[in-house]
């Protein structure tokens, strides 16, 4: 009898998960078409990519595609630049997030949280090409907002940023982080704001500063967010924004030092060979090694602290 | 039910749409075979559809074809290009930007050697045999070139109101020293303007006396117009460092425009809104606007890709290839439809003058016309079949076959570097060509110690492998141009 009970609750489970499993198919399919059947192309990294014979047709190559990425010496310049910026962007921009994530969580009013909220908010939706041109407003060596104004005012001479590399660091990343802080700060806000009061008001009872409350709820509230967000912007470690670094230094061919990246490389280097089999060989280094770095950096999370691992 | 209904209202719709799209093609499609054909445009047209029928009509009389004409954004050109080739999405198009070999590289073209033995007398009457050998890769045939300039003069580009004020005699100006002496009165006289700035975006000059053989990024370069037989480092060349030396000086003393290297405005219109007394210009033979004035500093000549820097060629996935070199036949030979092609319908879209050159209609221009390309007659397959624009002048195309021909041209006419066997070594070098070549060139940097360390990379990069492969390349293309 019992048994029987048990069997009849399992169909009726299944005929459920069926329905439940059932919505997950419109999203299968897009992952499908959208993420996994394209990986096929992969393959166009170890081939000789001819028009006339296809992708399944052209001649493969081996691993003679990736050599241009460690041959010259640039090879070292471009992956130091592209670790080190997002190094800088995801410690300084998720502290930057956070922080303006709390001090919103504490404005009192709506209607200023509401303003704050939409103002830091603008210069992400702003296309880099824009914001280059604002960079360009402050920094021109002629008309520049900076030469003109400011040093001008300090008795400073003129300087030429656009020939300068020693500066461009600091440009970027502060530009970097003026654009992308708001964004991040409404994800981690949204977190902020899911935090269940009942633990406020139990830290007020207890006789909780703001700072102590900050530092013993807020926070740790947010800490699975940001390990989640750090994670993931772990994995595109090897990437790097365009726009950032090859707009915003409007292309200046001595700051490359500095601002060339592994994409802005690529770019540079192949649009004058035309050569889809270099270029796939590039964008299949950095997602390997995008891969390796989140499934090292997951590992190290779930052996310090099993329950914020992504997987 | 209600939601039923929609949903069935919903399908309803979709067949019907799917339906009538199948129609519209049914009305189309007729026996004739319909090429397709690409190439870029600086001018947003809106009769395409209109000009497109017009060419129809007589293409299926003449020729038993039919075209669908798509004009793409010059500023979207490569990429857009390189997707229509990966299918049958074109059969002609228009090839720059990416070098011809290149592109035979990668099984994008038809090798045309078989059409053009079997094609008509006309025909072969437009190019001759060595401007053929302009687009052959390999001995092969691959595209046809277009008719534009192939020759650059490279001229001062001066404000005609301060020349006047200053009663300079432009006659008089021919070389950098001539040029510095006008920079350091114009300087004293005007010190609100820059005296001298770039002639567009970051770059002093478009090209100079270097030939690149095929290579905008100048790895390995024939120095004095093209006339050396040595492949060399463009960095160490004397016309290089010499150009270099002269800016740099400039620079230096602020005669040229601080900005130069982050400048986003052309030349000419710094000029005519006041900014600016004069830049350097690769010209055509074509007349300067209005307010400037031009003293030519080096004569013209044509670099070894002039022919293959803009040519027509079959796509190698193209279903009916034969319909395709019909249309270029077409195109090259038809006066008729070549000026439909590139003028529109008379009357609507232009007017006749009386001296057989066309104006605009009435209260139109070149941005605002409906259809009309004339003033991008360079891009056309072959605008010599057509009438000039008036403002270039009844004789203008007469002109430039004039030009053409009186140019000095480089002695490797005709050669296209093949980069396949030095790729790793070259993708490097044009990274570091990129990082030096401008800022040389405006004269922002000290030449000296700049090539010093620039050469130092580019040996490193490999640099000495594809000079020495370019070398052999074009011995042997010379060798074989001597047999013949």
């Amino acid at each position: 009898m019992k048994s029987k009970g048990k069997k009849r609750t399992g169909k009726v489970h299944k005929k459920q998960a069926l329905v439940l499993y059932s919505m997950m198919v419109p999203g299968i399919l897009y992952l499908l078409i959208n993420n996994y059947i394209p990986m096929l192309g992969l393959s166009i990294a170890f081939k000789k990519y001819d028009y006339s014979k296809g992708i399944f047709g052209s001649e493969w190559v081996g691993l003679k595609n990736f050599t241009y990425l460690f041959k010259s010496q640039d090879a070292f310049i471009i992956t130091r630049n592209t670790i080190c910026y997002n190094l800088a962007f995801i410690i300084l921009g998720t502290t930057l997030a956070v922080v303006v994530a709390i001090m919103l969580n504490e404005l009192k009013s709506a209607m200023s949280k509401k303003v704050y909220q939409t103002l830091i908010l603008i210069p992400y939706l702003i296309s880099m090409v824009v914001v280059s041109y604002i960079v360009y407003a402050f920094l021109s060596a002629d008309s520049g907002f900076i030469n003109n104004t400011i040093l001008k005012a300090f008795g400073i001479k003129r300087i030429s940023w656009y020939t300068t590399p020693k500066y461009w660091p600091f440009i970027l990343v502060f530009v970097h982080l003026w654009k992308s802080f708001g964004y991040n700060s409404i994800i981690y806000y949204a977190t902020v704001i899911g935090i269940d009061s009942s633990l406020y008001e139990a830290a007020v009872v207890d006789g909780a500063t703001r700072l102590q409350r900050i530092f013993h709820v807020t926070l740790p509230g947010l800490k699975s967010t940001i390990i989640t967000m750090v994670l993931l912007s772990i994995g595109k470690i090897f990437y790097s924004d365009f726009g950032l670094f090859y707009q915003v230094p409007m292309d200046s061919g001595l700051l490359s030092n500095v601002t060339q990246t592994i994409d802005t490389y690529v770019y540079k280097g192949l649009t004058q060979l035309n050569d889809v089999g270099r270029a796939s060989a590039a964008g299949f280094y950095q997602s390997i090694v995008g891969f390796i770095v989140v499934l090292t950096a997951n590992m190290i999370v779930r052996k310090l602290d099993k329950d914020n691992a992504l997987f | 039910m209600k939601k039923k209904a929609a949903v069935t209202m919903l399908a309803a719709a979709m067949t019907g749409s799917m339906l009538m799209g199948g129609t519209v093609l049914a009305d189309e499609a007729s026996d004739l075979p319909v090429v397709k054909y690409a190439m870029p445009s600086t001018y947003d047209f809106t009769d395409v559809d209109l000009v497109e029928a017009e060419i129809n009509k007589l293409l299926a009389e003449r020729f038993g074809i039919q075209v669908e004409i798509t004009y793409i954004n010059a500023g979207s050109w490569t990429q857009q290009s390189n997707l229509l080739l990966t299918g049958d999405e074109v059969d002609v198009i228009a090839l720059q930007q990416t070098p011809l070999a290149t592109f035979v590289n990668n099984g994008q073209l038809l090798c045309l050697d078989d059409y053009y033995e079997n094609s008509s007398e006309a025909f072969k009457n437009v190019w001759t045999h060595g401007e053929l050998e302009g687009t052959k890769v390999n001995g092969s045939l691959y595209s046809i070139t277009n008719f534009r300039n192939f020759a650059n003069v490279y001229n001062l580009h001066l404000s005609e109101e301060i020349v006047n004020e200053m009663g300079i005699d432009v006659s008089t100006i021919k070389t950098f020293d001539d040029i510095e002496e006008i920079l350091y009165q114009v300087q004293e006289q005007y010190p609100d303007i820059y005296p001298m700035v770039g002639q567009n975006l970051n770059f002093m000059v478009n090209g100079w006396s270097w030939d690149g053989l095929g290579d905008e990024s100048y790895v390995g370069v024939l120095a004095d117009c093209g006339q050396s037989t040595t492949v060399e480092n463009l960095f160490n060349t004397d016309d290089f460092r010499e150009f270099c030396e002269y800016t740099h000086k400039w620079y230096e003393d602020g005669l040229i425009m601080a900005d130069i290297l982050s400048n986003t405005e052309r030349g000419d219109n710094l000029i005519l809104n006041g900014k600016a007394f004069c830049h350097l210009n690769n010209d055509l033979c074509a007349a300067p606007a209005d307010g400037i004035v031009l003293a030519e500093i080096l004569p013209a000549w044509s670099t070894s890709n002039s022919y293959a820097s803009l040519s027509y060629g079959i796509n190698s996935n193209s279903s009916n290839p034969d319909a395709a070199w019909q249309f270029i036949e077409a195109v090259y030979t038809d006066s008729d439809i070549a000026t439909l092609l590139v003028d529109g319908i008379e009357g609507t879209h232009y007017v006749k003058n009386e001296d057989g050159s066309i104006s605009y209609p009435e209260g139109k221009d070149a941005t605002t016309v409906t259809y009309g390309g004339a003033a991008m007659y360079f891009i056309y397959p072959n605008s010599s079949l057509t009438p000039p624009l008036s403002s270039n002048g009844a004789t203008f195309f007469d002109d430039l076959m004039d030009f053409n021909t009186n140019a000095t041209h480089s002695i490797a006419t005709g050669f296209v570097f093949d980069s396949s066997e030095v790729t790793d070594e070259y993708a490097a070098c044009v990274n570091i060509m990129n990082k030096y070549y401008y800022a040389l060139l405006d004269g922002t940097v000290d030449p000296e110690s700049t090539i010093e360390q620039a050469n130092q990379e580019l040996e490193v990069a490999g640099i000495d492998k594809i000079i020495t492969a370019k070398q052999e390349q074009l011995d042997a293309f010379l060798a074989s141009k001597e047999a013949e």
